[in-house]
């Protein structure tokens, strides 16, 4: 009689066990579905900022695309990036084996560059969009380096 | 014996000087002080403030050599410090703290003598001198404030000469005259509306400006335009709307300019052969 009594005192337990993990079973598969949907519903939020960011991102590469690299964009619109410009060099040489150079970077630059004599060398280097290069060179086997966005130009300049 | 001959020299010193040194001169007072012979001392610090102006003049005249003197003033209120030193190795010394205040230091006719004038932050409207005459001479100036001009003139060979404008420096004047060969000058400023300008004249001299970031509408000048050869020519700039100048006339010489920001003007005019000009604008 104990016997069976213990016996069947054990199942209950056992049963007792497979329900406490039965719950903890459920209850994790319910914080499982709850941490979903709550993923879920942010992602939505999310979606909506990301879809925001995305298009601030898209106007930014836009304006990339369509101010700054266009040409024909008006100044003032470039210039509302972190472009410098509107610099002026002058340089003036009078004499023989000289050498004159000028970089500049940015837009709406100008250099002026006057060479008079021989032998002289003359350089001009400008990236950007809307500048402007002057250069004289008065005299005899003088050299003339530009280079404009990328594309060189050699001259060379022979008054024998 | 080394020390022996130091307390010798020493009390020469002491036994040539001509008029007591006043060292703590009563407020706005004026105070002359005089000494001939070597290795003498002058000090004067007056650090209490006042309004009234005081007047220190020290002079070591005669030929000596080796001798040291060092002014400070401090408070508003047009103070003058002069500094007079005929000889050589000579050591001045003029710290000021105050409005409209003048420093002048006058060093004619030695070698190896050292000038260095400091106006401090609350300096406006100061006006800074230093005169050398002979080689191997220094002048130096730190000014921190408005409307301040600073000038040093040096006649000789292998002189240095540096001035320096800072942190709130607006409207500020600095001009180094350079007569003779292998000497350096050097200017920087770091404000708004700064003038800074180097006059050399001779051969194998050294000129170099540097106006930072701190602020637009400064002008920087060089000078070397006698003929001389082998001289170089540097100007630095950010900022805004800077404007640059060098004209060089001799052969072998250098020009180089740099300039970041917008709206920046640049000249450079060379007149000889085997010159160099170089502009950077970014």
């Amino acid at each position: 009689m104990l016997r069976k009594l213990h016996g069947s005192l054990n199942v209950i337990q056992n049963r007792k066990m497979m329900m406490n993990k039965l719950t903890v079973t459920l209850a994790s598969f319910v914080f499982v579905i709850g941490t979903c949907g709550a993923a879920v519903a942010q992602s939505d939020e999310e979606k909506q900022m990301t879809e925001k960011n995305r298009g601030s991102e898209m106007a930014e590469i836009r304006y990339q695309d369509e101010v700054l690299s266009n040409p024909e964009m008006s100044g003032t619109a470039r210039a509302e990036g972190a472009r410098t410009g509107g610099n002026t060099a002058i340089i003036n040489q009078n004499g023989s084996r000289n050498t004159s150079s000028v970089v500049q970077k940015g837009d709406d630059n100008v250099a002026d560059q006057t060479q008079t004599g021989n032998y002289n060398d003359l350089r001009v280097e400008q990236k950007g969009w809307h500048n402007r290069s002057y250069e004289s060179q008065t005299g005899d086997h003088n050299r003339k380096v530009k280079i404009q966005n990328d594309t060189e130009t050699i001259i060379e300049q022979v008054n024998p | 014996m080394k020390s022996m001959k130091a307390t010798l020299l020493a009390l020469s010193a002491f036994l040539l000087i001509t008029s007591p040194v006043s060292a703590d001169p009563v407020t706005g007072d004026t105070a002359y002080i005089t000494q001939a012979g070597s290795n003498g001392t002058v000090t004067t610090d007056k650090t209490e403030t006042t309004e009234n102006p005081d007047t220190i003049t020290v002079t070591q005249e005669g030929s000596s050599s080796c001798e040291t003197a060092e002014i400070k003033l401090a408070g508003n209120g047009n103070h003058t410090a002069t500094v007079h030193q005929s000889g050589d190795h000579d050591s001045a010394k003029v710290s000021q703290l105050g409005e409209g205040d003048t420093a002048e230091i006058d060093q004619s006719g030695g070698s190896g003598n050292s000038s260095t004038i400091s106006q401090g932050d609350l300096s406006v409207a100061g006006t800074a001198t230093i005169t050398q005459v002979g080689s191997g001479n220094t002048g130096d100036f730190t000014q921190n404030g408005v409307s301040d001009i600073a000038t040093i003139s040096q006649a000789g060979s292998g002189n240095g000469a540096a001035i320096s404008q800072g942190d709130l420096s607006v409207g500020e004047n600095a001009t180094i005259t350079q007569v003779g060969c292998g000497n350096s000058g050097e200017i920087f400023q770091y404000g708004l509306g700064d003038n800074a300008t180097i006059s050399q004249t001779a051969e194998g001299n050294t000129a170099k400006i540097t106006q930072e970031s701190g602020g637009d509408n400064n002008k920087a000048t060089i000078t070397q335009n006698t003929g001389g050869n082998g001289n170089t020519a540097s100007i630095d700039q950010y900022g805004n709307n800077q404007t640059a100048a060098i004209d060089q006339r001799g052969s072998s010489n250098v020009a180089d300019v740099d300039q970041s920001g917008t709206l920046q003007q640049v000249r450079i005019t060379q007149t000889g052969s085997g010159n160099l000009a170089m502009i950077n604008q970014h």
